[in-house]
């Protein structure tokens, strides 16, 4: 009885805790195919595919496309199914994925080839390419999913990376450095060059680069802190183009700034070797710091002609020579036809020279666009002894001045 | 410039022909052989009202062309610079110091004009030394006219028929005019027909603007059409001068193209901006500049070619005091006008000053 007793209350345990224990396996059997995909169990046969992935290269610019080769071998004897790619980094774009066979018996291999892309803002440096590859088998009757990566490491390279490469250490930092200072500096010396009158091409010489370096680094670092986030890529070609270009536009605006008054000269006063007599008079006399007095230059040019005329100030160009004029007023005759009076042609002249002082000259060309005095050359340009037929001319190569004589650009007559 | 556009409204032009008298011997007007005569007639001269004598008092005859005689100077600054002594002094020095006489010939004159609407004014003179004579003749033209119109008077002059003389039929040739002046001054001064005198092959013409108006015409800005046209006005030719323009000018100021002298020969166009305003006191000041300029060119040429005929005269020898005067006053002139000073820097009138110096 008590035996009796004893192996029932134990068969009772045992069909206890074997109930206890089915369900606790059942439960947990339960929540964990619920969570996870299934996996075959230690008994289930095994699935291995080795992944071979070759880019066609190590390096790939912006932009660029690249191929990469993959090798899957089933290395299982079960047939893996419905084999897909996927390309996993922000930075790269597909361009064409490889189809695989949907099925993939074991211990086969498959090859295919996938194009890709860096992306035009993709960072420069070395990434990692995650390719990921899905795949299905049946184990047990079930279907099976799994995924396996294999990244491949390339590096995103910027232009001329390699000619870089060729510099000094360092060489290609300080070039984009300097980028945005040479085309100031060139565009600087463009416009001041041009406006000195003596024009030569412009070059950044060793003695630039010591100032140049400062001023890279001010800018930069003044970049820096007005614009905390900028992040100037010269690798972008318009960005590099802005750069370049409004560095340069901003070498010729300090430059311009610099010379306002010869700028002025140039856009309002500057002499033509058309200029009509009155146009010609005007900039001559109304000029921002027009000569008092006037001298009759000889001289000869590079080519050995000769010259002579009134010596003038061609703004960002040398000297240039003019003619002098007469002004008299028109013959009576025409009753309505407008004459200077004497009160008014004493209020310019004095004894035929022209008084001194703006007044009168503002006055004679107010005179002159009223027709109320008639202007006529006087002595003209001469080159080689003949007479030139135009009031001023430009073009003079390299004159060499020998004699000069006092003389009066326009008097009364 | 346009040279058309320059108008003209009076021009003076100033004509004179010159004679050199070698012998004087037997002359029909007693005055005009000694140096007494000489300076009594001029005393009489300046003496009498007017300060003038008809010839017929001076030489106890009518003369056939000369009428009215005159000092040939006055009380201004030139002959002050020829003769610095009081004015009242002047007649007795007038041998000396070679001072002329002024005749007025007969008849008058008038100027035949080609379809001109300017007026041309005639003046006639005859000035008179005691070594020869000039016959002058002094156009005022008056009216709108260019330089042009100014070229073909002179054209007119010199080619044309263009003097005539009061109540003559038919107009002269200047050179037949002068040549009628001259036998009558041969006659009514020296020995008449048998006067030995030499004249000289251009007459002295001087041109001076006095009045315009628009531009001015500059030396230094002509076309070659216009240069042509400003040429004419002192070589009243068609042919082509061999000279460059700018050899014919000469500046009365260094290089200022509105005072300049266009010079050919004997003949003189004178622009003088500076005094060509309309203003009474530089119209006085520009024709004195203009008489000073004939006056003193007109003297400096008798002297020179009483100097250069000097050693065929038996009158006038190289001992004579009218040739020294005439060389002391050629080698330095008084009044320095800059024409008569070009003209007697003339390698022709230096090489005559040494030539009678050695």
């Amino acid at each position: 009885m008590r035996l009796d007793s004893l192996a029932r209350t134990s068969l009772i345990g045992f069909y206890c805790l074997s109930v206890v224990g089915t369900l606790i396996a059942c439960v947990t059997s339960t929540s964990v195919r619920a969570e996870t995909t299934p996996t075959p169990s230690p008994t289930s046969p095994q699935v291995a595919l080795d992944i071979g992935i070759t880019p066609s290269r190590q390096t790939v610019g912006r932009q660029e496309q690249l191929d990469v080769f993959m090798i899957v071998t089933n290395k299982s004897a079960v047939d893996v199914r419905n084999l897909t790619v996927a390309l996993f980094n922000s930075d790269f774009a597909t361009l064409r994925l490889p189809s695989f066979p949907t099925l993939l018996p074991g211990f086969n291999s498959v090859n295919a080839t996938a194009s890709i892309e860096a992306n035009p803002s993709a960072q420069f440096k070395q990434q990692q390419v995650l390719f990921a590859l899905t795949y299905n088998w049946i184990s047990q009757g079930q279907w099976v999913t799994a995924i396996q990566g294999s990244a491949v490491s390339i590096q995103v390279v910027r232009p001329f990376d390699e000619e870089a490469k060729g510099l000094l250490g360092g060489g290609a930092a300080l070039l984009y450095l300097l980028l945005p200072v040479i085309p100031l500096v060139l565009g600087y010396q463009l416009m001041d060059r041009s406006l000195s009158g003596k024009f030569q091409f412009p070059t950044f010489g060793a003695d630039y680069v010591v100032p140049a370096f400062l001023v890279a680094v001010l800018i930069n670092l003044i970049l820096l802190l007005a614009f905390k986030q900028l992040s100037v890529d010269y690798a972008e070609p318009s960005t590099m183009v802005a750069i370049i270009l409004g560095s340069f536009l901003a070498g010729l605006g300090f430059a311009a700034a610099r010379r306002y008054e010869d700028v002025r000269l140039v856009i309002s006063w500057r002499y033509d070797d058309h200029d009509e007599s009155l146009t010609y008079l005007k900039k001559a006399l109304l000029r921002p710091d027009a000569p008092s007095a006037y001298e009759t230059a000889t001289g000869t040019d590079s080519e050995g002609a000769t010259w002579s005329g009134v010596l003038l100030a061609q703004p960002a160009a040398g000297p240039a020579l003019g003619a002098t004029f007469q002004v008299s007023t028109p013959p009576p005759g025409n009753a309505n036809a407008p004459r200077a009076s004497h009160a008014e042609v004493d209020q310019v002249f004095t004894d035929g020279s022209i008084r001194p002082g703006r007044a009168p000259r503002r006055e004679l060309v107010k005179l002159l666009e009223e027709h109320k005095l008639v202007p006529n050359r006087a002595v003209g340009i001469t080159h080689d002894g003949i007479a030139k037929d135009t009031n001023v001319v430009t073009s003079l190569k390299e004159l060499h001045i020998t004699g000069r004589t006092a003389t009066q650009l326009v008097r009364y007559t | 410039m346009a040279l058309a556009d320059t108008v003209l409204t009076e021009t003076i032009i100033d004509i004179s022909d010159l004679h050199t008298v070698l012998d004087t011997a037997g002359a029909s007007c007693g005055p005009f052989v000694s140096d007494q005569s000489y300076c009594d007639l001029h005393q009489r001269i300046s003496a009498a009202p007017g300060r003038h004598i008809g010839y017929v008092d001076a030489c106890g005859v009518e003369g056939t062309v000369l009428d009215q005689l005159r000092p040939g100077y006055a009380d201004e600054k030139f002959w002050h610079y020829i003769l610095n002594d009081s004015f009242a002094r002047y007649p007795t020095h007038a041998w000396r110091q070679i001072l002329p006489l002024v005749a007025f010939p007969r008849p008058r004159i008038e100027v035949v004009k080609r379809n001109w609407t300017f007026e041309i004014k005639p003046k006639t003179s005859v000035l008179l030394y005691p070594f020869g004579w000039s016959t002058r003749i002094s156009l005022r033209i008056v009216g709108r006219h260019s330089l042009a119109d100014l070229a073909d008077v002179v054209d007119h002059l010199f080619n044309g028929q263009c003097i005539k003389p009061l109540g003559a039929t038919t107009p002269l040739r200047l050179v037949e005019y002068f040549g009628r002046v001259a036998d009558g001054v041969r006659t009514d001064a020296f020995v008449g027909a048998h006067t030995n005198d030499v004249a000289e092959q251009m007459p002295l013409m001087v041109i001076t603007v006095l009045a315009k108006y628009g531009p001015s015409a500059s030396a230094m800005n002509l076309t070659s059409d216009e240069q042509r046209t400003m040429l004419r006005l002192v070589r009243p030719t068609n042919r082509v001068s061999s000279k460059p323009f700018a050899d014919h000018i000469r500046y009365l100021l260094p290089n200022d193209p509105f005072q300049y002298a266009l010079v050919h020969e004997g003949s003189y166009f004178m622009w003088v901006q500076s005094l060509l305003n309309p203003e009474k006191r530089y119209r006085q000041l520009l024709r004195c500049h203009h008489n000073n300029t004939f006056e003193s060119l007109e003297r400096a040429k008798h002297l020179k070619a009483l100097i250069a005929n000097s050693e065929d005269s038996p009158s006038f020898g190289t001992e004579d005091v009218l040739v020294q005067s005439a060389v002391t006053e050629l080698r330095k002139p008084k009044y320095k006008g800059k024409l008569v000073l070009d003209f007697v820097q003339t390698q022709e009138v230096k090489d005559l000053l040494t030539e009678v110096a050695g």
